[in-house]
């Protein structure tokens, strides 16, 4: 059969190839907007959102300060009319701390370095734990022996505990380093449920019919298990964010965190350490309410996507 | 006379049930238990029986989803429990299987076209290599694309282009099973597994799907493994029965010769229990006896269906296990009320 | 005497699609003492009657017309209070895949006695008696009363949700495809079971399912159902002998049998119509190819046509 035969036999013409990728995006977009419209009947669900976007502008506005007057630099801003801690003003919406270091700047800056930490965190944990929970599940026997032995022990060590002994041993610990250690300690929960999920997926008729294709088991991961993984790991994602930014902020408060970085347990820390923890509410309160906040804001978006990841939760 | 497709010799399936601290296994259930029995080119073998008895089972092990504990499995003179690699793969070409659940069986997320391709994605590649049109891609595509259109119009969904970009959830169930069938097409195999694939569709889609099996098989000369606890749908669709008891194989012979003048007692039972479609009938279902099970220091000595068997006997029961024996041309049966 | 009547009864679901006409215009009698079969396909609308005259249907169905008059009271005008105590007494229901309807952590006894003491003024001691009464009945062993449902068989779980469905002695029972997911040998016994109940307690029965062989065996009328409309309604030998409707006709030439020679099935070409959007006129025109002007322009009536022999078709 040569060239000329096999385009005379062509039945499918370029125009449609495009039609199929524009319907896949289009199914995809689709799908997308039918999960919004169940997301947005949880009022919970919006209100994180709100506050996420909040937060978000904030971290966006991060960089605004001391582009506006370099008095305003979290780490290293000085403004010489002031001297030490002093409450809100027209120049300092939220005040100065110790140093006379701006606070609302340093606010800002805090909603960025929580973004930062706490999405690539939640990230790196997620593909960890993805991974191992899809090759235990798939594998089963002796690797999903091993990794779920291996899971157990990540899962009893506690991760405060841990990283404090690691930076007492190791010394100063960078934000990155940090980042890395929370993801290495905090993958075994999303893998165990990644691993159940797995495991009845696994047994769906269509992953037996790939394997009568004749598929290689990674080719069966990847095109039938994997994006039926996804939302699951996307929901997880948002439960470890939460729990990255609150042990960052534990640890900076603790005194364990990385003192170049302003974040807001770095905020408190400062404010604890240098005695105006009941003397400055207006330092002492932003921080606090905002790590509150930004955590219940993912916790609450990842309540409601659990309610389109798992349709059974759904009201009627 | 027809070739001898499939050979299948003392085929057990054993499943660990208890397993000690080091995961080998102490107990096992014996889903099959020695089963033989022959499938020939180009017929519908039904293999009947209730739920435990092992059907699926059999089916999973004769297309190499599963593996056999012991016994071989021939098909076309090889054995296929010892095939690994190059050849298992190309074994898959040749042996397909359909499965029950319409709504299970495709992958929600990808569309018909993404389903049909994958089996060709995996297999063309070997295929078109030695093809000297291979360097330019455009072949390959361009077979793959005319197969699944091909396929497509063989199960009777046409035009070909309405469907090829949908997914499964806008198909009904009927039109998913025929993409199954459809799928399992694609690579041209010579035996296909139907693993109960009408009992959850529609009374008048069972029908059209029936009559499609076998438009298909006569078209393209296949051979199916029909496994069904419907025995009226296998009496429409199968040559031959093999019933299956508790893993064991009970009477095997003619589809209208076993309907007609069953011999084997659970045979008997279980045509008497099937409903029929006509007022004027009255049935009367043979009621199994409750014997209790003969002890014996060796283990059991009688076959499996002794404690419900209508006509046991101690006497001629106690025997051990029967075994499958010709009692006529073509039929087997295992009873020791039968030499 | 009639014991049910269902008169021009019409139910719509809410979905995000659209309302689904799921039941139209709807009527049929029940004699005391009968037992009525309702066959056909899924999405016909039986098991939403069934559900209807239990008054279980869920919260988006909207019953748009029609009345359900059960000994001389419409239930439809009745309210859930008074429904609760019509439900179970005098109504009862066998549901489909009923073995999953026992609750798995109570002991099966308990569960029948919660609903005997719910509906009637018996104290436990003679509600245990009742419940030996009714397992004798349906032919299990009192003993094994106690036991929980995880220790029962299939069958035998269906036999204890029919001891349940029986207990307060109701009038009517709806069985909702109670043998669907039995195997052949025990939903024989299950049918047998039901028949001799039946006559013995003198029960009018309503039987839904798919299998037009079960119900021709169990039933001594026949209504089918198409797309939420009944098409014929007939006692079961005159139906089986002289269907008259094209739907009817297809439907009772789809069915393989073990007895008689293996004929060539003719099922019905096509599909069952989205009842979003169902056809104009009677129903069942896209798929038949008699079908005339009339057939797509105006639906058909219900009219007799024999002795009790109803049928909805323009063509007879």
């Amino acid at each position: 059969m040569n060239r000329e035969e096999l385009n005379k036999n062509r039945k499918l013409e370029r125009s449609e190839y495009l039609n199929f990728f524009t319907r896949k995006r289009f199914f995809f977009l689709k799908r997308l907007y039918s999960n919004w419209l169940i997301f947005k009947k949880n009022k919970m669900g919006l209100l994180g959102v709100v506050l996420l976007i909040l937060f978000g502008l904030m971290a966006l506005a991060s960089f605004l300060p001391p582009l506006i007057n370099p008095m305003y630099q979290p780490m290293i801003g000085v403004d010489p009319m002031i001297l030490g801690t002093e409450g809100p003003s027209s120049t300092h919406w939220l005040g100065t701390d110790f140093m006379g270091r701006d606070i609302f700047s340093q606010l800002l800056m805090g909603a960025r370095i929580a973004f930062m930490i706490g999405i690539s965190a939640a990230l790196m944990t997620v593909a960890i734990g993805t991974t191992f929970g899809l090759l235990a599940g798939y594998f089963g026997k002796t690797v999903d022996f091993l990794l779920m032995r291996f899971a157990d022990i990540i899962l009893v060590l506690p991760d405060l505990l841990v990283i404090i002994i690691l930076s007492a041993v190791i010394g100063k610990l960078s934000i990155w380093n940090i980042v890395v250690v929370i993801a290495l300690l905090g993958w075994a929960g999303t893998a165990r449920v990644i691993r159940s999920q797995v495991l009845t997926l696994k047994e769906r008729p269509y992953v037996d019919a790939a394997k009568l294709a004749g598929s290689h088991p990674f080719g069966v991961i990847h095109r039938h298990i994997v994006p039926n993984i996804i939302p699951l790991s996307l929901l997880y994602m948002t439960f470890r964010v939460t729990s990255a930014i609150l042990v960052e902020a534990a640890l900076s408060f603790l005194g364990f965190g990385d003192t170049s970085t302003v974040s807001w347990g770095m905020m408190l820390q400062w404010c604890w350490k240098t005695g105006n923890m009941f003397r400055a509410p207006y330092w002492l309160l932003p921080p606090g309410i905002s790590i509150s906040l930004i955590t219940l804001s993912f916790y609450l978006i990842g309540r409601a996507m659990d309610e389109i990841v798992n349709p059974r939760l759904r009201e009627r | 006379m027809a070739e001898t497709l499939i050979k299948i010799n003392n085929l057990s399936k054993l499943y660990p049930l208890k397993k000690n601290l080091f995961r080998k296994a102490k107990e096992w259930l014996p889903a099959l238990h020695n089963i033989s029995f022959d499938i020939n080119e180009g017929e519908v073998f039904g293999l009947v029986g209730e739920s435990g008895s092992g059907k699926s089972t059999c089916g999973k092990i004769l297309v190499r989803l599963e593996k056999a504990t012991s016994g071989q499995v021939f098909f076309e003179g090889t054995e296929i429990n010892s095939l690994k690699g190059r050849d298992l793969k190309a074994f898959r070409k040749k042996a397909q299987m359909i499965f029950q659940d319409p709504y299970e069986s495709l992958n929600p997320r990808r569309t018909v076209f993404d389903t049909l391709i994958e089996p060709l994605n995996v297999h063309t590649v070997y295929e078109e290599l030695a093809e000297p049109l291979k360097a330019q891609h455009i072949g390959s595509r361009d077979y793959r694309e005319r197969k699944i259109q091909e396929v497509l119009e063989k199960v009777e969904l046409k035009p070909a282009e309405d469907f090829l970009y949908r997914y499964p959830h806008e198909l009904s169930g009927g039109q998913r099973q025929r993409i199954s069938i459809a799928r399992a097409l694609v690579l041209d195999p010579k035996f296909i597994v139907a693993d109960e694939p009408i009992s959850m569709l529609d009374a008048s889609v069972r029908a059209s799907f029936m009559n499609l099996m076998l438009k298909l098989k006569k078209d393209f000369n296949l051979t199916y493994l029909f496994i069904s606890h419907d025995l009226a749908s296998a009496r429409y669709i199968c040559d031959r029965l093999g019933v299956l008891f508790q893993g064991e194989i009970v009477e095997i012979g003619p589809t209208e010769m076993i309907i007609q003048d069953p011999k084997h007692p659970y045979t008997k039972m279980l045509l008497s229990a099937v409903p029929v479609a006509d007022p004027k009938i009255k049935r009367k279902r043979l009621e199994g006896a409750k014997m209790a099970p003969i002890e014996h220091s060796t283990g059991c000595v009688t076959c499996k269906f002794y404690t419900r068997c209508p006509i046991a006997s101690k006497e001629k029961c106690g025997e051990g296990k029967p075994e499958l024996v010709s009692v006529e041309d073509g039929r087997f049966v295992s009873c020791h009320h039968i030499k | 005497m009639k014991i049910l009547e269902i008169k021009n009864l019409s139910i719509q679901y809410k979905i995000s699609e659209g309302n689904v006409q799921a039941v139209k215009n709807v009527s049929f009698d029940v004699e005391k003492g009968e037992s009525i079969g309702l066959v056909g396909e899924s999405g016909c609308g039986k098991t939403t009657i069934g559900m209807a005259i239990m008054g279980l249907l869920p919260q988006n169905a909207e019953i748009t017309n029609g009345q359900i008059i059960f000994d001389g009271e419409d239930l439809l005008t009745k309210t859930d209070e008074e429904m609760r105590k019509i439900r179970w007494k005098r109504i009862s229901m066998i549901f489909q895949a009923a073995m999953n309807a026992l609750n798995p952590v109570f002991r099966i006894e308990d569960q029948i006695i919660e609903a005997i003491m719910t509906h009637s003024d018996i104290n436990k001691v003679d509600a245990r008696k009742r419940v030996e009464e009714l397992y004798r009945l349906v032919g299990i062993d009192p003993i094994r009363a106690r036991d929980y449902p995880h220790e029962y068989s299939g069958g035998m779980r269906q036999r204890a949700i029919i001891a349940m469905a029986l207990a307060c002695n109701p009038d009517l029972i709806i069985a909702d495809e109670p043998t669907t997911a039995l195997d052949v040998l025990v939903q024989d016994q299950i049918i047998s079971e039901i028949i001799k109940l039946q006559e013995k307690l003198e029960m009018t029965m309503i039987y839904i399912s798919h299998d037009i062989s079960v119900i021709i065996e169990t039933c001594n009328m026949l209504g089918v159902l198409y797309a939420g409309t009944l098409v014929e309604y007939a006692p079961t030998s005159e139906l089986v002998s002289n269907p008259l409707h094209p739907y009817t006709k297809g439907l009772l030439g789809s069915y393989p049998s073990i007895k008689g020679e293996i004929k060539k099935l003719n099922p019905i070409p096509g599909e069952p119509p989205d009842l979003i959007d169902p056809p104009s006129g009677c129903r069942f025109h896209p798929r038949n190819p008699l079908k005339e002007k009339v057939c797509i322009e105006k639906e058909p009536e219900l009219r007799l046509i024999d002795d009790r022999h109803y049928v909805a078709c323009h063509l007879v």
